[in-house]
């Protein structure tokens, strides 16, 4: 696995009005840890970080982070982005060993053609990543999954995945991976829309609640005419003195 | 139509949409989806018709998620009716919209088709939206 430079700065300000300062000016608020250290709060280049998450590597790669003199190796614990634009907004960095095994999430490569597809079938991801545990220089950059067997109803299992190498795979392994499934098929429209209006909701905690406040509304109701004719009465009598 | 099988409260208060959608922001199921802009209330009708012009424009093949679902009450007074006398009788249900939120996603068909797809069901919601595509 390749390894990228990266280089940041130490951060002193910490807060939402110096973060959001920092995002404007074309870098992101970012913080290191791990390795027993105590949390260094850093920035960190966008366009930079962004090159670096580029790779096919993806969210896996491995940075030779350069804060002030000395070279760390670190990996991107969690990335923060923007719901609407996609921008970053804040980086996780953690400082790792290239000696000791770590967990990483792997993204899933389909490979070939399915049967169950070409006869109309739809293929649906049930896992898009595999988490695994190895040494950081053979994490792959992407686990391959043959679905060239495949008809429509059938399923890819994680046992059925083929891995080399010294990794070893931390879910279960019964779990589904990808499935071939029929179709959807356009509806019929309802025939009857007004009784779908009228469908009333069930309330929860109290069964007797809906018929006293049904009872409730139709006492209710009568006052209010009362009223309008109590108002309306007055005035009539007005009009005719 | 949408609604909740059983709720604590009829009625509720009417909240704030203030903010970004953080979660549901991320297409978790298919391949592409509808992004909401702007903050609202869309209602069970408004996803009802978005969801029957995905489906009837796909027609055969694809797969469509609807990720947004009506769970709050909204209160009317009857028309001609003075103020007062207490809140309302829950009239319609809606789910609550903030920018960000993905309200439908599709599988199973090319981009094109899921473009013009996701437009269509554009056209019957309150709100601008943008189509989104698996990074």
């Amino acid at each position: 696995m390749e390894k990228v430079n990266l280089e940041a700065k130490i951060r002193e300000k910490v807060g939402k009005g110096s973060s959001g300062r920092l995002r404007r000016t074309g870098y992101i608020p970012a913080v290191l840890y791990g390795e027993k250290e105590e949390p260094q709060p850093l920035i960190v280049n966008t366009k930079d970080l962004e090159k670096a998450l580029s790779t096919e590597a993806g969210e896996n790669v491995i940075i030779s982070l350069k804060v002030g003199d000395r070279p760390r190796t670190v990996i991107v614990k969690e990335l923060q982005t923007d719901p609407v634009r996609g921008d970053l907004l804040h980086v996780d960095l953690c400082q790792i060993s290239l000696r000791e095994k770590l967990k990483a999430a792997v993204p899933i490569e389909v490979r070939g053609e399915a049967p169950g597809v070409k006869e109309g079938g739809i293929l649906q991801y049930r896992l898009r990543e595999i988490e695994v545990e190895c040494l950081p220089t053979e994490i792959p950059e992407s686990i391959p999954v043959d679905i060239g067997g495949l008809g429509i109803g059938d399923s890819l299992h994680i046992k059925d995945l083929k891995i080399t190498g010294d990794i070893k795979i931390l879910m279960d392994k019964e779990e589904t991976v990808v499935s071939i499934v029929p179709p959807t098929v356009e509806e019929v429209a309802p025939p009857t829309p007004e009784e779908v209006v009228t469908e009333p909701e069930v309330i929860g905690e109290e069964k007797e609640v809906p018929p006293k406040e049904v009872g409730e509304a139709k006492e209710a109701k009568p006052p209010a005419k009362e009223e309008k004719k109590s108002e309306k009465a007055p005035k009539a009598k007005e009009k005719k003195k | 139509m949408l609604m909740p099988k059983r709720v604590k409260y009829r009625k509720q208060q009417r909240g704030r949409m203030k903010g970004k959608a953080f979660r549901g922001s991320k297409i978790s199921f298919g391949e592409y989806g509808l992004q909401a802009l702007e903050p609202s209330w869309v209602t069970t009708r408004q996803i009802e018709a978005a969801r029957v012009a995905l489906t009837h424009f796909i027609k055969r093949g694809g797969k469509i998620w609807v990720r947004i679902f009506p769970d709050k009450s909204v209160t009317k007074k009857p028309l001609e009716t003075r103020m007062g006398k207490g809140k309302g009788a829950p009239e319609i249900w809606v789910a609550v919209v903030k920018p960000g939120r993905i309200l439908f996603e599709l599988a199973g068909v090319s981009e094109a088709i899921a473009q013009e797809a996701m437009n269509r069901a554009a056209h019957k919601l309150p709100i601008k939206t943008k189509f989104v595509q698996r990074k």
